[in-house]
């Protein structure tokens, strides 16, 4: 399945009340690139009805007919705006703000989850309809002005580093960190650990963490989206078209990089940088389609796991794709890869084939968006990457063959990274 | 350590007569809705229809836009010999609906209910006839004579053994068996399917899966015409529907086995009826919070189970030597200590705990129709979910006391494994 960044936690809702009930799955969102000169120069609009004002860029969604309202906030600032040597005080601030939102809100009515990514912080509610905006409130409090509770930070900076010390070592870390380093130019904030250091994690303190609320927590510089049956009138923002420099990628030079290490597989990361004025859904399908060539079902035997995400960096969107493989396999399935692309560039796909691709893409996203937060977290994402928001209707229906041609054509030149043992002249692992 | 494990479902008293006459629709103002269910007029349909042979059709306005989820009910009552069998169904049926559903992006599902088994799709909307189809294929007659017939009672005779193989299962078992005697369990026994065949789970098909016993819910931005095109002559054929359920005999199975157990397993169960209680998932939520109070050197899970005309609250509980008697007394006393520790307050919390998971797992069309269907299935009222929410604002602590001791009145059911 194709995920758009998934830096953030994934929280299990209910589940204490009831486990034989599905569990309500806050999933995963959208990391945002903020453009610094905001698309559109108008003033922003603001919401009607009892919808919070105030905040850069909004959007309402109603859905007269629903049962749940969802308001989601997206800030500009995520792990690459540490401090040197404070690096993990935004993961940590997400923790503390999720916990001490949850203690301030009735379980019964409401449930509230932050994902900190590495550009980006987002807030998430999910309410019953009645008393939504008391949740909000509550939760806007706790983000914006609640001092910190310093016992939650020393609880939960015991349990970062208590995982830490569980993964010292491991090569999938040390595969995340190199690979996430191929992405951006050499020293940027960008490829900082996510959740920090153990050393850097252990000076954190309360200041810190104010510190950085202070700075970044700011509604003039915020995204905000309420999806749900709310007593307004839709308000979504056009997307501005894209400016003619927005054609950058982030890079133009790829490079391939290889480190051997003694262990059972080898992890593989392609990842090609994209136009920024390549419309989103264009690349979503993309995405989507090189995950299901990939990563057929039944899955192929040589592949532990596959992923297809997009992430964003500081000098535009990229698509990755990490594969854990059979070492003896690793060349074979880096070859798969360059040449699903290659060939997505190449060939036009047949009109009837590609409207059944089209036809489970569709289908994945519109699902994807029929729980009220993830429309509001994409909401959210859309406001700070374009300005306005995509009408997915009408997007998903325009897509044609052509576009998922031009869309893979557009990609860079990728950067590729492998972990893995060392295999010998005749491929395979040395004894 | 706890486990809670609970099946919050909540129904409203028969309806019936309330019902149009079949070949009619009946359309529910929504306006009018609103205004009677408040903050749960979303949970309430729009449009009744039954036409002519079945299925009936209960249309519900879509929450968003570009969605469509459908769950097909199917009445289906098992005989002892029988059991198991509409486990079976669905599963065959879910093996077929995966097939068809996977080169379209559809999700799909098939559960066994109390009272019969859902089938759900859920999808594009621009894709509603595939999605009709795919419901179409699930209540077509199971391919009896294919290998995946032979592998799927396999497998389900394989849980039916786990079922009774654990201490806990034995207890859970006997006390079910005990609370509910003509009530076979749905995942069947092991004596159950060991015999059962192919002709007795066709037998089971024709007599169940008639389009007229059927109930369709759906939530799609489609008009009705497109939704009775799409489902009209579902099911297995009206003319082929079998005797009665009791004519069929029961089939001998193999006895109970002895189960190995190091520590003392020890179960009570209450039941109450009706299903439509409300206080039930209530009391279910309270007697948990109770029990993890004490839980302290013992296991103990809590079961609220759903039967077709009443729900059991059974709590099992597994110790060690000294730790018996606590366990023992933490299990037999978990209604008690409900009724010692009750407030307003706790009932109003535990209330808005239950109508507030019910919202939330209604917010995408795949829940929303998931819980109408549900609530619809216990009586067939199609406002069943909303009322269900409804009268939970009526559970008060005075109401929540009487029940409890109308359930210590009445006692429990009691089983127990020693090592």
């Amino acid at each position: 399945m194709t995920r758009l960044r998934a830096p953030g936690p994934t929280t299990a809702l209910l589940a204490f009340l009831v486990p034989t009930m599905t569990p309500l799955i806050l999933g995963t969102a959208a990391e945002a690139q903020v453009p610094t000169t905001p698309p559109s120069q108008a003033a922003p609009a603001q919401p009607s009805g009892g919808i919070p004002r105030g905040y850069a860029l909004q959007a309402v969604s109603p859905h007269a007919h629903g049962t749940a309202v969802a308001a989601s906030l997206r800030i500009h600032a995520g792990s690459q705006d540490d401090e040197p040597g404070l690096e993990g005080t935004a993961w940590l601030l997400g923790q503390v703000l999720q916990e001490q939102a949850s203690r301030a809100l009735d379980p019964a009515l409401a449930q509230v989850s932050v994902e900190v990514g590495r550009a980006t912080t987002t807030v998430t509610l999910l309410a019953v309809p009645h008393g939504w905006t008391d949740s909000w409130a509550q939760v806007e409090r706790t983000a914006f002005q609640a001092p910190l509770d310093p016992t939650l930070l020393e609880a939960h900076r015991r349990t970062l580093l208590e995982q830490m010390a569980f993964e010292a070592g491991s090569p999938f870390r040390d595969f995340e960190t190199e690979a996430v380093g191929m992405l951006a130019e050499p020293g940027s904030p960008f490829a900082r650990p996510l959740r920090g250091t153990p050393t850097s994690v252990a000076t954190i303190g309360p200041a810190a963490l104010e510190r950085f609320r202070d700075q970044a927590f700011r509604r003039e510089a915020a995204a905000l989206a309420v999806v749900g049956p709310v007593d307004a009138t839709p308000l979504l923002p056009p997307a501005g078209a894209p400016a003619p420099e927005d054609g950058d990628v982030a890079w133009l030079i790829g490079d391939r990089v290889s480190l051997v290490r003694d262990v059972t597989n080898t992890w593989i990361s392609v990842a090609y940088p994209v136009p920024t004025s390549l419309p989103r859904t264009h690349l979503e399908l993309l995405a989507h389609l090189m995950e299901e060539e990939l990563d057929p079902t039944p899955p192929p035997p040589d592949r532990y796991g596959l992923d297809v995400r997009i992430e964003e960096t500081p000098r535009g969107p990229v698509l990755v794709v990490e594969a854990s493989v059979f070492p003896e396999a690793s060349a074979a399935w880096e070859a798969r890869i360059l040449g699903v692309v290659r060939r997505l560039a190449d060939e036009t796909m047949g009109e009837d084939f590609f409207r059944w691709r089209r036809r489970r893409f569709r289908a994945s996203r519109l699902l994807e968006e029929s729980a009220p937060e993830a429309e509001a977290r994409r909401l959210t994402g859309d406001l700070l990457r374009d300005g306005g928001v995509r009408d997915l209707g009408v997007e998903l229906w325009s897509l044609d063959a052509a576009a998922l041609r031009r869309a893979a054509a557009a990609l860079g030149a990728p950067r590729i990274f492998l972990l893995g043992p060392d295999l010998g002249q005749d491929g395979s692992r040395n004894p | 350590m706890i486990r809670h494990s609970a099946v919050l479902l909540l129904a409203t008293a028969l309806a019936g007569s309330a019902f149009p006459a079949r070949g009619a629709a009946q359309t529910v103002d929504p306006a009018g809705a609103a205004s009677a269910e408040g903050p749960y007029a979303a949970l309430v349909p729009d449009t009744v229809i039954f036409p002519s042979g079945g299925p009936r059709i209960v249309l519900l306005t879509a929450p968003g836009e570009g969605v469509a989820a459908l769950r097909l009910a199917v009445p289906l009552r098992e005989g002892p010999a029988e059991a198991g069998a509409g486990w079976l169904l669905k599963e065959l049926a879910l093996e077929r609906m995966q097939t068809l559903a996977r080169p379209v992006g559809a999700e799909v599902a098939a559960i066994r209910t109390p009272w019969g088994v859902a089938y759900s799709v859920v999808g594009a909307a621009a894709d509603f006839e595939f999605l009709a189809y795919l419901l179409r294929q699930a209540v077509e007659a199971p391919d009896v004579e294919a290998p995946a017939f032979i592998e799927t009672r396999l497998r389900l005779r394989e849980a039916a053994a786990r079922g009774v193989e654990t201490p806990s299962g034995r207890v859970a078992a006997e006390l079910r068996a005990q609370a509910a005697p003509g009530i076979p369990p749905a995942l069947g026994s092991p004596g159950s399917l060991q015999a059962m065949d192919g002709a007795l789970v066709r037998q089971v098909w024709l007599r169940s899966h008639q389009a007229s016993g059927m109930t369709l819910v759906v939530s799609a931005p489609v008009v009705p015409e497109v939704v009775l095109a799409a489902t009209r002559g579902m099911g297995a054929p009206e003319e082929s529907a079998m005797g009665p359920l009791d004519a069929l005999a029961p089939r001998a199975g193999r006895g109970a086995t002895a189960t190995q157990a190091l520590r003392t397993w020890y179960g009570e169960a209450w039941q109450a009826m009706p299903t439509e209680d409300p206080h039930g998932p209530v009391v279910a939520l309270l007697a948990s919070e109770a029990l993890r109070a004490q839980a302290v050197g013992f296991e103990v899970s809590l079961e609220l189970w759903e039967l077709p005309d009443r729900w059991v609250l059974a709590v099992v509980g597994g110790a060690y030597g000294r730790d018996v008697a606590p366990m023992r007394r933490a299990v037999s006393g978990t209604l008690t200590q409900v009724r010692d520790r009750l407030t307003a307050a706790e009932v109003r919390r535990a209330v808005s705990r239950v109508q507030g998971d019910l919202l939330l797992r209604s917010r995408t069309p795949a829940g929303l129709v998931s819980w109408v269907g549900r609530a619809m299935e216990a009586g067939g009222d199609p406002r069943a979910a909303a009322d269900g929410l409804l009268s939970l604002s009526r559970v008060d602590e005075a109401s929540t006391r009487a029940f409890v001791e109308s359930l210590l009145t009445r006692g429990p059911v009691r089983a127990e494994v020693r090592p």
